[in-house]
């Protein structure tokens, strides 16, 4: 196909157009039906499930508008109130009368289709256009997709003295008729498609069958529309004229989405029972009705309408829904004009018009829907029913139906309505205790209602139960952003119960249910907490021992290492003023109150064996390794011991030094005895430095003439001295064990068993007495007292006599300060350990 | 190549060298030995020059810069260039040197022994009230003793059983004793560490271990 239909009102339209020319709807289905998008026009769904949701005000509101039609179909004359300016605006809220607005735009503009316009042509029109040609009134296939907008569309062409005998559809026509094939159903729906001969004269005596016809717009009230035309078919023409068309017309359970309970209300058990008791049906033959009909069938009164007729339910998604729980799909009728309409249709054609010729009617071709339904007891009364009022037609109508039926009545003839008190109420708005409520409350809400709000049924409702297993109704966009929070909060209790908060703040002020009544949100402040610590009598002590040491370390201490350091430097200098006294008061006083010893030590005697075992004029070595800081404690010891050899023995002495200062000190301590010796001038060689330490020490052992390398070797005195070996004695001066360890060691096996004496400090003799006692060594001689016992065994005259006295008197001090130091610092450790700050001191 | 690879065998064969020419009479390795042992005191001998150029040299530059204590550094060379210039033309035996001697060097570093010998005292003192444990108490009987057996009491000479019994006892029995075990591990340490410079162990030639 070159041309694409609009899916909303059927209208032809070329490919390259996204949208209807004429309805400006989208021509393309939304791939993505889920996003909401601004601009959209919102698809209606089934919105009654929002009944519950809506405040008091509002559905007191709804309620009173309910009522209020049903007065105003009690009073005619109310609805020749212009539809431009409803009487009910001014009294509107703000913000309904937006809504007011839009629905009357809507209704003007969209949501009116032609063909419902042609429906709302005055009925004398009707009566006096010719009938159309009848089209084959059937269906291709039940498939949602099959009922095709523009095949239900074209139905609404059809005029309705010919729609009562050839659009009666197979459930309608008996049981011979029932056995027709499916094909000539599809054929006769086949014949919609294609374009119905132009009649002479448009059948339709409205202003707007006067414009061209309408396309068929698809939506299924076209197919009501065309029951209701075959309705009124057979009406005879004056009292059809007579009638007002929008007070009958059979478009308000359709418009007044209470479609559901229209057909409950066919399907009600004594309607059902009537209905098939008229076509002659015997009692038997309900038994393929449920067993809700069967009991109604039981207990119902006979009624005097026609038998229902009725199809297998189609999908009337494109219909508003009817009540909560109503799926997609409804079933939907098409009834005879005498038989399928519902009673206040019926009672409408009562009064205006003969009872058609009813079909016999079986149960068996009640589709499975009404078999399934189950009447409530609350529910609309049943079809037919003539004890139950007959609601306004305009109840059930949605507003652009309603006020376009007005603007109908107010172009047509006045005519009284002949049986307005006969049409069926809307089953859609009717609950059992609104039937009760007074019509004092009505007030403008009866017109200017909202179509979703007019489609808004009861919770109390019953549920059909063929309706459960449908899938739950997809809310309109703008519904779904309106929904409220309890239907996504997962687990809030879902009640209408009235203790259910009323929200007295906010933009949801008024409104009830809106918000879970949960404890989602806790108001008010929290209750204070106790912030106190619950510690134990511990952890308090070890706080406060905690805060006691920072507190100790936020106090300055008084800095008393100043006074410690005067005392230490005040104790030294009184020390060392106190040896030097002593030193210098027996120096200067000549104090000789000390005795030298008459005999050397141990270790002394053997370097007297030495002086003994010395030949005459032999060559001697002596070293000089000693510093000058000990000079004196050495020359102390050495000046007697090498006076005495020296006079004993006459040695050719060779003198050599490790240290740089060594041979200085060499000749300080010749000095000192040149005076006696005289010949040492020529005995006295002095080689000089030996450098190397270590090294030169065992080369000088190895070689010693090219370890020193000089012409002294050339000396007489040293003539016999190729060798070490050839000194026959070896004098070691030195104030260092190291030194003393290295010449014994390193000049061990070049000395050939000559002799070795070491004239050593206090403070090395120590070290060198194991090489002595181990015989490396021959002689040890250290200390002052071995000065003074060679001194005193001599006439020589050597400071030791002038150190002896001082010596021994510092010596006996030094030795009474310790003693007393130790005492005085051993109480004061005693005392510090009770008093720690003196202890610091 | 590693760098430290040439001195090390140089150390090791040198050492070895003298080693065994200390060990076998072979007249070639003696005088291999005595070539190196001569280089090494000339060796030696340079390095102390090296030394005192070089302490000439922080110090002078210390004077020429006039940093802090340049006065001492001065008096330093001055006293260096002298002792120097007097040695080198007089020698130990110039009277000038002898003077240098008598007048500066013992006296001073006399001086600084003797308050050696007030600073041991003082610590003795006080090493109680530093440290009053059995071992400091020890060590402080030990030196009162020593001292006590070595001093001369007015008019009366050595105290008897100190001088006569104590002293000798403790220069020959634990002194000794301990002097000798210190000894031998001085001795055994330089055993080892000579096995170990000869084993390339211990390179102590220009590259750390």
């Amino acid at each position: 196909m070159s041309e694409i239909l609009c899916p909303n009102c059927g209208t032809p339209n070329p490919p390259e157009q996204d949208r209807c020319f004429f309805c400006q709807h989208a021509l393309h289905p939304i791939v993505d039906k889920e996003r909401v998008r601004p601009g959209l026009v919102p698809t209606e769904k089934s919105t009654s499930e929002l009944e519950p949701m809506l405040p008091d005000w509002l559905r007191q509101a709804r309620e009173a508008a309910r009522s209020t039609t049903t007065d105003q179909e009690e009073k005619p004359e109310k609805r020749e109130t212009p539809l431009a300016e409803p009487a009910a605006s001014s009294d509107l809220p703000e913000w309904l009368a937006g809504l007011e607005a839009v629905a009357r735009d809507e209704a003007q503009d969209e949501e009116l289709p032609d063909w419902l316009r042609e429906q709302f042509s005055p009925p004398s029109a009707l009566a006096e256009s010719p009938p159309p040609t009848p089209p084959a009134f059937t269906f291709q296939e039940f498939a949602p997709e099959a009922f095709a907008p523009d095949e239900l569309g074209g139905v609404a062409q059809i005029s309705a003295p010919e729609a009562e005998e050839a659009d009666l559809m197979s459930w309608l026509r008996g049981p011979e008729e029932e056995a027709k094939p499916l094909d000539e159903v599809s054929d006769w729906l086949s014949r919609l498609d294609e374009p119905s001969p132009p009649s002479a004269e448009p059948p339709t005596t409205s202003p707007f069958l006067e414009e061209p016809t309408p396309p068929a717009t698809g939506e299924l009230l076209d197919w009501l529309n065309q029951a209701t035309a075959e309705t009124a078919a057979p009406q005879p023409p004056p009292s059809t004229e007579e009638t007002p068309l929008p007070a009958v017309s059979p478009f308000a359970p359709a418009a007044g989405t209470s479609l559901d309970d229209w057909f409950a209300g066919m399907t009600e058990p004594e309607a059902a029972l009537t209905r098939a008791e008229d076509r002659g049906l015997p009692a038997e033959d309900t038994f393929d009705l449920p067993d809700w009909l069967k009991s109604a069938v039981e207990t119902a009164a006979p009624a005097e309408t026609a038998p229902v007729s009725t199809e297998p339910s189609f999908p009337l998604d494109h219909l508003p829904s009817t009540g909560p729980g109503e799926g997609p799909t409804l079933p939907l009728q098409a009834a005879p004009p005498d038989s399928a309409l519902p009673d206040w249709l019926s009672q409408l054609q009562a009064a205006t018009a003969p009872p058609p010729k009813v079909e016999p009617f079986q149960q068996a071709d009640l589709p499975d829907w009404p078999r399934s339904s189950k009447p409530s007891e609350a529910g609309p009364p049943p079809f037919g029913a003539e004890t139950e009022p007959a609601g306004p037609v305009e109840t059930a109508l949605p507003e652009y139906l309603a006020s376009f039926a007005r603007e109908e009545a107010s172009t047509t003839a006045p005519t009284p309505p002949a049986a307005p008190t006969e049409l069926p109420r809307s089953p859609a708005f009717l609950a059992p205790q609104e039937e009760a409520r007074p019509a004092a409350s009505e007030d403008i809400f009866s017109l200017e209602m909202p179509e979703w709000l007019s489609a808004i049924t009861p919770a109390e409702e019953p549920k059909p139960p063929f309706l459960e297993d449908l899938a739950p109704a997809e809310l309109p966009s703008w519904v779904q952003a309106m929904r409220p929070v309890e239907t996504v909060l997962t687990g809030a209790p879902t009640s209408l119960e009235e203790d259910v908060p009323i929200e007295v703040s906010g933009p949801l002020a008024g409104l009830q249910g809106v918000l879970p009544p949960i404890d989602v949100l806790i108001s008010g402040k929290p209750k204070p907490q106790g912030l106190l610590l619950q510690a134990s009598e511990a952890q308090q002590a070890d706080a406060l021992l905690l805060e006691q040491i920072l507190n100790t370390e936020a106090q300055p201490k008084p800095i008393r290492s100043s006074l410690l350091i005067a005392s230490q430097k005040t104790l030294r200098w009184a020390l060392a003023t106190l040896l030097v006294l002593t030193v210098l008061a027996v120096q200067i006083v000549g104090f000789r109150a000390i005795p030298l010893p008459v005999g050397l030590p141990i270790e002394s005697n053997r370097a007297l064996q030495v002086l003994d075992a010395l030949p005459v004029n032999a060559p001697l070595l002596m070293i000089f390794d000693y510093q000058p800081a000990l000079a004196g404690e050495l020359e102390a010891v050495a000046i007697p011991f090498v006076d005495r050899l020296l006079g004993l023995r006459s040695p050719n002495i060779t003198a050599l030094s490790t240290s740089p200062t060594g041979m200085a000190l060499a000749e300080r301590f010749l000095t000192r005895l040149e005076q006696r010796y005289p010949s040492l001038e020529n005995t006295f060689i002095r080689l000089g430095y030996l450098p190397g330490g270590v090294v030169g020490i065992r080369t000088f052992a190895l070689y010693p003439r090219l370890a020193l390398p000089s012409e002294l070797w050339n000396r007489p005195a040293l003539q016999a001295v190729q060798r070490f070996s050839d000194y026959r004695a070896m004098i070691l001066l030195t104030d260092q064990a190291g030194l003393a360890r290295a010449w014994i060691e390193q000049t061990g096996d070049q000395r050939q068993g000559n002799f070795l004496v070491v004239i050593a400090s206090t403070q090395a003799a120590p070290l060198i007495q194991p090489y002595l006692l181990s015989g490396q060594a021959h002689g040890l001689l250290s200390g002052l007292p071995v000065g003074a016992a060679f001194e005193a065994t001599s006439n020589l005259s050597s400071p030791v006599s002038a150190y002896w006295n001082a010596y021994h008197i510092a010596l006996s001090l030094v030795v009474l300060l310790i003693l007393l130091g130790g005492i005085v610092s051993l109480v004061a450790r005693v005392r510090g350990r009770y008093s720690p700050n003196k202890a610091e001191e | 190549m590693k760098s430290w690879l040439v001195p090390t065998a140089f150390a090791i064969a040198i050492g070895a060298l003298i080693l065994i020419g200390s060990i076998l009479p072979i007249p070639l390795l003696r005088s291999i030995s005595m070539q190196l042992l001569q280089w090494g005191m000339i060796l030696a001998g340079i390095a102390v020059l090296v030394g005192i150029g070089n302490l000439f040299a922080v110090h002078f530059s210390r004077v020429r810069r006039r940093q802090a204590g340049a006065l001492d550094s001065l008096t330093l060379l001055v006293a260096l260039l002298a002792t120097l210039f007097i040695g080198v033309l007089g020698g130990p035996s110039h009277p000038w040197m002898q003077v240098a001697v008598e007048a500066i060097i013992v006296p001073v570093e006399a001086s600084l022994m003797a308050l050696l010998a007030v600073t041991l005292l003082y610590a003795a003192m006080r090493l109680l009230r530093r440290r009053a444990d059995w071992m400091s108490i020890l060590f402080l009987a030990i030196v009162v003793l020593w001292l006590l057996s070595s001093v001369s009491l007015p008019f009366l000479g050595e105290i008897p059983i100190l001088s006569d019994w104590v002293r000798p006892w403790l220069l020959f029995s634990p002194v000794a004793g301990g002097l000798r075990g210190l000894l031998l591990g001085v001795a055994l340490g330089a055993l080892v560490t000579g096995l170990r410079v000869l084993f390339a162990l211990d390179r102590p030639y220009g590259e750390k271990t």
